[in-house]
């Protein structure tokens, strides 16, 4: 397995061999250098999405595109590719779809790039792995936005398209696969029940409107909302008091006081505000890498894909590279690093064998070939 | 963009020379700004810290607040439900009715004290519902029924139902229930009890005494009526007899009136008592009235047997009373009627009992008649004649017949009998054998007395013969009349006419049967001269004796001695007795009914001076009787042509 980065030049002659190419960009940058990939990488995927920022190596950074092209000694690469426009914006059926699409024999893998503003995150997963054979999990991301939260894309090829979902099928036996996801923010303050709510959409908390809780802890940064929503994400309790998910704001309604997170919001669900913590975060990064050492030893890990909220980016300000600087510090010096900030982030939920949609994490899936 | 004040600070501090240094300024400028945001986002996330912190105490102040008061509100709820809880176990304390609450599988949820006492509850006994049934069944009369009652409740959780108890200790209990529906839905059932004792003693008090006569304790009329229709329903369908005797004490009144009514009562107890145990257990004794008692005598085997148990009754009531230290003589006369040869219906076979009873007081009393449809005839008649005597005088139907007394030696008319005579006005004539005992029955013979005594007189003073008197027959209520003799002398008086003209007759029964009050009478009106004949002599219970007392004229004959004279050898020894037993005393002698010579004959041979009947004259109208009175008297040989 061979893994190169590029951040500015790409080689001019051919790659052949590389099957497929990870290029996280700004949407301009993409389509204005797409044929200039092509050219590079005749037979490979071009696979990427618009983001919260760029990581490349150690660096974090909003560079106009990371190019990371791999070539795989055994192992194969397919795709499935659909714009939600196809399903009547109805996450589940969207990922059914796109499942239904991937070829199934040998598949080990699946990576999902998906629309961060548009897709009911958990909701997608869900109808995607329904559709997947057993053992196969899914990792990814939702595409982003900066800190505008208006338009996302993904790139397949020669699509840079909105509201669109890239999955990418990883085949062949010789393939180790790594994953770990890890947050690092803390709840706090009183449970809140969820009273209202439509799929991700959350309408009231104790028949308070959600909105204005969130204005009242925001105090004069509610202006920035949604970004500003971002340090207060929502831990959601599982059933019988287990561990749930952490949810992000994804938008804001004014009108009617509701708040779009990137997955299911389900109503009687109890939720509490959480905060970050710095050096948990960094903590968090260091856990996620450490998971995927568990799983894939530091010998063979050859690439690592490092897709980490925009909330923590928002958090760690400029330190940020701290936390791909404890990814690396975990997972050694080999792996390739490489990855984007996103709007969601999408991996097996601790170590069972459900995927699903995680906020405020450092999400990796580190790739190796035996 | 101007720099965090912190910065600036530290810069005039640790590069005092910065701000005039322009080429320093531009070679730090990108470190300086860089920095400067992280102070500024690290004060923003402080802040945005200490914020978080403030809302979040707040929070937790507000949810504590709010949670207090929810415990505040959950207390006041607690009280006002303890209260409402108190107030409703003091209500249900407060009635006086026992009330039980179970739910849809027996157990007891809710009661009160006063349950407890009217069913005599223990802890124990509201454990557990076969417990609370079983001790409540124990206390029941009929505990079974009950039983029945209940299982049917059982099966009809909906029902309601009132009813009563009987308990063994004599009380008696109202019970009240229904289904407990709460939502529309049946959680139990509610049974409510009162003690209802002295109600149900005082309505079978009062029933009995509907039924009763309070004097005796027996039956009254309408109890009995009840018996009998209940009785006659069985013998109907049994094809069985039975019997109705009407009982009436002969001389109560008598007694009541000279002992005192209290007396009275007492005698009446002790008749009830002795007539009571002389009947069977199947027979029914009442009380209607009076001295009237109605009995009962059911499930008959033969006709017989009614008479034999009559007779026994009569025969007690013969045997003197023992009442108030006093030995009293009381007896009665009882009719019979029964079922099904005398009646079917209760009245009639009560009615047609009372008809014989009076037959019975007609017969000299002192026995027991069985009824005959002759006396219905009999009591029709009367009622009929009642109805017709009671205007035939002022209607004029009465008149009065003469018939010639005659001297037997010249047939010479010496006198004449007043007889009353009826005719209807639709002409039929009445025979004074019919119409003198309903007169008398009505008291009606008072006016025709009075009346038959003045026509008589009237008569008396139209002949010119003053040798010439009448005879007048008297009724025993007549002699009752204490005030008659004065008024016979004013009649008298009234119309100048000489006493002795006058004769009155009583038949010897009527002496016999009133002997006081007959003396009485006949002394009094002698005492004025009017003279008294005694008919039908020799027909009644003649004790020689009394004729020494009596107060008499006359002897008269009676007819069925004169008929036989002619056949029977014994008819002319008494009459000759007669005779002579009058003529010892001096009495005068008036033979009846002579309807042939060979009598006349065998009388004036005899020597009896005075004679009324056929061959003379039958009883004539005053007119015929003057007519006849101017027509000269044939001779004896003359008439045997």
């Amino acid at each position: 397995m061979q893994v190169t980065q590029y951040l500015d030049e790409l080689p001019s002659t051919a790659a052949s061999d590389v099957q497929l190419v990870f290029a996280f960009a700004t949407p301009a940058a993409y389509q204005a250098r797409v044929a200039e990939l092509r050219a590079a990488f005749p037979q490979a995927l071009l696979a990427g999405c618009s983001s919260a920022g760029l990581i490349a190596g150690e660096r974090v950074d909003d560079f106009p595109m990371v190019a990371t092209a791999i070539s795989f000694a055994h192992s194969c690469v397919s795709h499935a590719w659909l714009k939600l426009a196809d399903c009547a914006g109805d996450s589940f059926s969207a990922g059914q779809q796109l499942g239904a699409q991937l070829p199934k024999d040998g598949l080990r893998h699946v990576l999902l790039l998906a629309d961060g503003l548009h897709v009911n995150g958990s909701a997608l997963i869900d109808g995607l792995q329904h559709t997947l054979p057993a053992g196969v999990q899914v990792t990814g991301g939702l595409a982003g936005d900066g800190e505008r939260f208006e338009q996302t894309y993904v790139y397949c090829n020669e699509h840079c398209t909105s509201q669109a979902l890239l999955a990418i099928g990883l085949y062949g036996e010789a393939l180790r696969i790594g994953h770990g996801s890890q947050g690092g923010w803390d709840s706090f303050g009183p449970e809140r029940l969820i009273t209202k709510s439509v799929g991700n959409v959350l309408y009231s908390l104790d028949d308070q409107p959600a909105l204005a809780l969130y204005k009242r802890y925001l105090g004069e940064h509610a202006a920035e909302l949604p970004a500003s929503g971002l340090k207060f994400p929502l831990s959601l309790r599982g059933p019988d008091g287990q561990p749930g998910v952490v949810r992000t704001i994804l938008g804001v309604n004014e009108t009617d006081g509701s708040m779009t997170f990137a997955g299911d919001m389900p109503e009687g669900t109890y939720a509490r505000l959480m905060r970050a913590n710095f050096e948990r975060l960094l903590d968090g990064a260091a856990g996620a890498a450490e998971r995927c050492n568990s799983h894939l030893t530091q010998q063979d890990a050859e690439l690592a894909v490092l897709i980490s909220c925009v909330g923590r980016r928002m958090v760690l300000g400029q330190a940020v590279e701290e936390e791909v600087e404890a990814v690396r510090a975990t997972l050694g010096a080999k792996p390739v690093l490489c990855g984007f900030y996103s709007y969601g982030e999408i991996s097996p939920l601790l170590d069972t064998e459900a995927c699903t949609l995680h906020n405020q994490t450092m999400t990796i899936t580190v790739l190796g070939e035996a | 963009m101007s720099l965090h004040r912190l910065l600036l600070r530290q810069l005039r501090r640790h590069l005092p020379d910065y701000a005039d240094n322009t080429a320093q300024q531009a070679a730090l400028q990108d470190l300086l700004e860089a920095v400067s945001l992280a102070y500024q986002q690290n004060d923003h996330e402080r802040a945005l810290l200490e914020r978080s912190l403030d809302i979040t105490s707040q929070e937790l102040i507000e949810r504590f607040e709010q949670a207090q008061r929810s415990l505040h509100e959950l207390e006041q709820s607690r009280g006002e439900l303890q209260h409402s809880l108190s107030l409703l176990s003091a209500t249900l304390e407060a009635t006086v009715e026992g009330v039980l609450v179970v739910d849809t599988r027996g157990q007891v949820r809710q009661h009160n004290a006063q349950l407890g006492q009217l069913l005599q509850l223990s802890h124990e006994h509201l454990s557990a519902p076969q417990r609370l049934l079983k001790h409540v069944l124990r206390q029941l009369h009929q505990p079974s029924r009950q039983l029945r009652q209940l299982r049917s409740l059982w099966q009809q959780p909906s029902a309601t139902a009132t009813g009563e108890l009987s308990l063994r200790d004599g009380r008696q209990l109202a019970f009240h229930t229904q289904p407990q529906i709460v939502a529309g839905e049946e959680i139990g059932r509610v049974w409510s009890f009162r003690d209802t004792t002295e109600q149900h003693n005082h309505d079978v008090l009062m029933q009995h005494q509907a039924e009763h006569d309070s004097l005796t304790g027996l039956a009254n009329r309408s109890l009995f009526a009840q018996r009998l229709d209940h009785a006659l329903l069985r013998a109907e369908q049994q094809q069985g007899q039975l019997a109705v005797l009407f009982i009436d004490l002969d001389n109560f009144k008598l007694i009541n009136d000279s002992a005192g009514h209290h007396t009275g009562d007492e005698l009446l107890c002790a008749v009830a008592q002795r007539l009571q145990a002389a009947l069977r257990d199947c027979d029914v004794l009442a009380r209607i009235g009076g001295d009237e008692f109605l009995v009962l005598l059911d499930e008959l085997d033969h006709d017989a047997q009614a008479q034999q148990i009559a007779q026994r009754l009569l025969e007690v009531l013969r045997q003197p009373l023992l009442v108030e230290g006093k030995k009293l003589w009381v007896h009665a006369s009882l009719g019979q009627a029964l079922y099904p040869r005398d009646g079917t219906s209760a009245s009639e076979l009560i009615s047609r009992a009372d008809m014989a009873m009076y037959h019975a007081k007609s017969r000299g009393r002192n026995n027991a008649q069985s009824f005959s449809p002759v006396l219905e005839q009999q009591v029709l008649r009367r009622v009929d004649l009642q109805s017709q005597l009671q205007g035939a005088l002022v209607r004029g139907e009465i008149h009065m017949a003469l018939q010639p007394k005659v001297s037997l030696a010249d047939s010479r008319i010496v006198g004449a009998e007043a007889l009353m005579r009826w005719t209807t006005a639709s002409g039929q004539s009445v025979s004074p054998m019919d119409f003198i005992p309903v007169a008398e029955q009505t008291g009606l013979i008072v006016q025709l007395g009075d009346w038959i005594l003045q026509q008589a007189l009237d008569w008396l003073s139209t002949q010119h013969d003053q040798s010439l008197s009448i005879a007048v027959n008297l009724s025993a209520l007549q002699l009752e009349d204490e005030q008659l003799p004065a008024r016979l002398l004013s009649w008298l008086t009234l119309r100048n006419l000489q006493p002795e003209r006058l004769e009155l007759e009583v038949t010897e029964s009527m002496l016999m049967q009133n002997r006081e009050l007959a003396s009485r009478f006949l002394e009094q009106v002698r005492h004025y001269g009017v003279r008294v004949a005694v008919d039908d002599f020799g027909t009644g219970y003649s004790s020689l004796n009394y004729l020494r007392w009596l107060p008499i004229d006359v002897l008269k004959i009676d007819r069925s001695f004169v008929h036989d004279l002619n056949t029977a050898q014994d008819a002319r020894a008494i009459a000759r007795s007669i005779l002579s037993l009058a003529e010892n005393l001096q009495l005068a002698v008036v033979a009846e009914g002579i309807e042939d010579p060979e009598a006349a004959a065998f009388l004036k041979e005899m020597g009896c001076s005075l004679g009324q009947g056929y061959w003379y004259s039958p009883p004539l109208s005053p007119e015929a009787f003057a007519e006849r009175l101017s027509i000269p008297i044939p001779t004896l040989s003359a008439l045997k042509n």
